[in-house]
C-alpha cells in the first residue's frame, strides 16, 4: 500500500513544456503531414499506369537493348554467366580473398560490369570488346581511381572508389 | 469549422462552430465523445485549429507519459513530438468504433518504445531539484526530501524492463484500470495484474536500502 502512494506521489501527471507546440510544429514543416492511405494507394497506382503507358509508346519507336543481371558471390559462377551471356572471358580467381566481395554482373550491349566491394568500397570493372587492331595494351590509369588496358582482344576497365583501393581491388583476378 | 483554444487545455477547450457567423460557444471536455469525433474529422481534413485543439488535450497525458517512461525531459519531448506527428500521420487510420484515448496511448507507448530503441541516455532529474531549491526558506528541507524520493523513485522506474515500466506508468501516472491498460499494451488483464506485482516487488526490493 505504501509503495503505490509513492508511486502515485512520484510519478504524477506533468503539465507539458510550452515548448512542446513550437517543436510539433516545426518538425511538421520539416516533416509533411502524411496524406490517407487511400490516396497513397491511388497515387502510387497512377504512377504504375503511367511508367506502363510511357513504356508502351516508347517501346516501338525505340527498343532498348536487353540488360540481363545476375546476382551472384560465387566466382565461378559468375564467370560462367558472363562467358555465356557474353561471350567474354573474365579471369576471376576461383577463390577471392575475405576483402573482395562480389555482389554480381550485368551485361547489356556487348559489355560487362561486374560489380563488387574491394575492402569497404565499392568497385567496379567493365569489360568490352577491344578495338580492331588492339590485342594487348599495358595497364593506364586514368585519374588514379580508373585504369584500363586490352588483354586478349578484351578491353578491361578498373573504377574504384578511392585510388587507395586500386591494389585491393586488383585482387578480383590476381594473386596476392 | 473554427476551434477556439482556450487557457487551460489539459482537459477542456472550447469550441466555436462558424459558418459565416458565430453560432455557437461551448466548454466541451476531452471526454466528450462526439466532440472528439468532431475534431478528429477536422483533423483527417487537414484542418489546422482542429490538430492544435487535440493537441491542447492530450499533450499533458502524452508528455507525462513519456516523461514518466523515460524519466529524461529532452527524452520525453521527443517521445511526445513523435506521438503528435504520428497522430497526424496516422488519424485516417483511427476507427470512431474504437476508443480515442486508447488509441492515443498505445500512439506514446510505441513512441516510448521507439526511443528507447534508439539507444537514449537518461539523464538525471534536474528540474525537481533546482524547483525545490528556489522554494520559500521554510519549506526546502522538505521539499528537498519529497523531491529525493520523487526522484529516486523515478530513477528506479526508469531502469525496470520496458514491459514493467509501462503498466506502471499508465497505472499510476494515467489512473488506468486494468483492463484499460490490456488494451493498450495488447495483453490480458490477468497480465497486467502479472507484471505490476512483478514491478512493485522489484521497486520494493530496490527502494528498500533508502527505508
Amino acid at each position: 500500500m505504501e509503495m503505490k502512494s509513492e508511486l502515485n506521489l512520484a510519478l504524477h501527471p506533468v503539465t507539458a513544456p510550452p515548448e512542446l507546440w513550437e517543436r510539433v510544429q516545426s518538425a511538421r514543416v520539416r516533416r509533411p503531414q502524411t496524406t490517407s492511405r487511400g490516396f497513397v494507394w491511388a497515387m502510387a497506382a497512377t504512377v504504375v499506369l503511367a511508367a506502363v503507358a510511357l513504356s508502351l509508346v516508347r517501346s516501338p519507336a525505340r527498343q532498348d537493348p536487353p540488360l540481363t543481371a545476375f546476382h551472384c558471390q560465387n566466382p565461378a559462377q559468375l564467370r560462367a554467366w558472363v562467358k555465356a551471356n557474353t561471350g567474354f572471358n573474365v579471369p576471376l580467381r576461383a577463390a577471392l580473398p575475405a576483402s573482395i566481395q562480389l555482389i554480381g554482373a550485368r551485361a547489356r550491349e556487348g559489355r560487362v560490369e561486374i560489380a563488387y566491394r574491394a575492402g569497404n568500397r565499392d568497385a567496379t570493372l567493365l569489360v568490352s570488346r577491344a578495338n580492331a587492331g588492339e590485342v594487348s595494351v599495358p595497364h593506364s590509369q586514368v585519374n588514379g581511381k580508373a585504369s584500363s588496358w586490352v588483354m586478349d582482344g578484351q578491353r578491361f576497365t578498373l573504377a574504384c572508389n578511392d585510388s587507395a583501393d586500386f591494389q585491393l581491388a586488383c585482387k578480383l583476378c590476381h594473386l596476392d | 469549422m473554427l476551434w477556439k483554444t482556450g487557457k487551460d487545455f489539459s482537459r477542456s477547450f472550447v469550441q466555436t462552430k462558424d459558418h459565416g457567423a458565430v453560432t455557437s460557444s461551448m466548454v466541451l471536455d476531452a471526454n466528450d465523445r462526439d466532440v472528439i469525433e468532431a475534431i478528429i474529422d477536422g483533423c483527417r481534413r487537414g484542418d489546422a485549429d482542429a490538430f492544435r485543439a487535440l493537441f491542447e488535450a492530450y499533450k499533458d497525458r502524452v508528455y507525462s507519459i513519456a516523461l514518466r517512461y523515460s524519466g529524461n525531459p529532452a527524452a520525453a519531448m521527443d517521445i511526445a513530438q513523435d506521438t503528435f506527428l504520428k497522430l497526424l500521420s496516422r488519424i485516417g487510420d483511427y476507427r470512431s468504433e474504437a476508443s480515442f484515448d486508447s488509441w492515443l496511448y498505445r500512439l506514446v507507448v510505441n513512441s516510448c518504445i521507439d526511443d528507447q530503441r534508439r539507444g537514449r541516455r537518461m539523464a538525471p532529474f534536474l528540474d525537481g531539484l533546482i524547483d525545490a531549491v528556489c522554494a520559500p526558506a521554510e519549506s526546502v528541507l522538505h521539499k528537498l526530501m519529497r523531491t529525493e524520493t520523487e526522484q529516486r523513485i523515478q530513477a528506479v522506474v526508469a531502469k525496470l524492463a520496458p514491459e514493467h515500466r509501462i503498466v506502471i506508468v499508465l497505472r499510476y501516472t494515467e489512473g488506468l484500470s486494468y483492463d484499460e491498460i490490456a488494451g493498450i499494451v495488447g495483453c490480458s488483464p490477468g497480465t497486467v495484474a502479472s507484471r505490476l506485482n512483478r514491478a512493485h516487488k522489484i521497486l520494493e526490493r530496490r527502494l528498500s536500502p533508502w527505508k
